[in-house]
């Protein structure tokens, strides 16, 4: 599972010039908390203005091969200006956190940063669209969006795989590995 | 730590699992009940309409066909569930 995550943190990097890949892991009430984050392609500042272009980057086969199947993208703006401004940390590219249940002796990996809309569109271009109108009235910095059911499904429905887990407070946001 | 997400934007026809499907997933557990669900889809017909509504779906949207329209209903939609309405903390 380990290798498996750092072997995704080192691919989603490989395009960087200098791939950081930080490691951590805390203990908070009775729970094991490991994070991995890595500072791969994905939501630069740089591209915050050009959420559809971040939004083809993602799907991009060129970049993520072999990732065509993960759970979501967020094609949101990172930028860390507008974040602090919601009060938001930045934690950047992208962070997973993973939890362990001692309990149910099960891990699962959830994203880290909050998510105020989720967005279930297969059609880019109207997903863009309804980004753009979000962001009207600058609703759209948290947003997280998935191109098809099953996806949503998945992220609705982990209960389907993680029965009993009372960890599992944001069951769309735990994918197990 | 982990928010759950205050909407679901949801269009209904979608490959593989549909979005009346996806619906029913969030109603049918008590911990993504809550969660404002707004159908955006391209359908007029009055029994996906009635489907939504009878799952659970706190409103539905049209795709209005012309751009401007579309932005000006999409940004009413977010302005009104996530800054207007009052939802359980």
């Amino acid at each position: 599972m380990w290798i498996n995550l750092l072997t995704n943190a080192l691919k989603f990097s490989a395009n960087r010039e200098r791939a950081v890949i930080e490691v951590g892991g805390r203990q908070d009430d009775g729970e094991t908390i490991y994070s991995v984050h890595d500072n791969g392609v994905g939501f630069d500042p740089q591209y915050a203005d050009k959420l559809f272009g971040v939004f083809q980057r993602l799907h991009s086969q060129r970049e993520f091969e072999g990732h065509r199947g993960r759970p979501g993208y967020r094609p949101a703006d990172h930028s860390p200006s507008r974040r602090a401004g919601l009060g938001g940390r930045r934690t950047g590219p992208r962070c997973y956190l993973l939890l362990y249940s001692s309990s149910e002796r099960r891990l699962a990996m959830t994203y880290l940063d909050p998510v105020d809309i989720l967005l279930v569109e297969d059609n880019p271009h109207e997903a863009e669209l309804i980004i753009r109108a979000l962001k009207k009235h600058n609703l759209a910095n948290n947003l997280f969006a998935v191109k098809d059911g099953a996806e949503a499904w998945i992220s609705s429905s982990a209960r389907v795989n993680m029965p009993n887990d009372r960890w599992s407070i944001s069951p769309r946001w735990c994918y197990l590995i | 730590m982990v928010d759950q997400p205050k909407m679901v934007l949801l269009d209904l026809k979608l490959p593989k699992v549909n979005g009346l499907e996806v619906l029913r997933a969030i109603r049918a557990d008590e911990r993504t009940r809550p969660i404002r669900v707004v159908i955006v889809a391209s359908s007029h017909e009055d029994p996906d309409i009635q489907a939504a509504y009878n799952l659970g779906a706190n409103s539905y949207v049209v795709k209005p066909v012309e751009f401007g329209a579309f932005t000006e209903a999409l940004s009413q939609v977010g302005f009104y569930w996530l800054l207007v309405n009052q939802a359980p903390k």
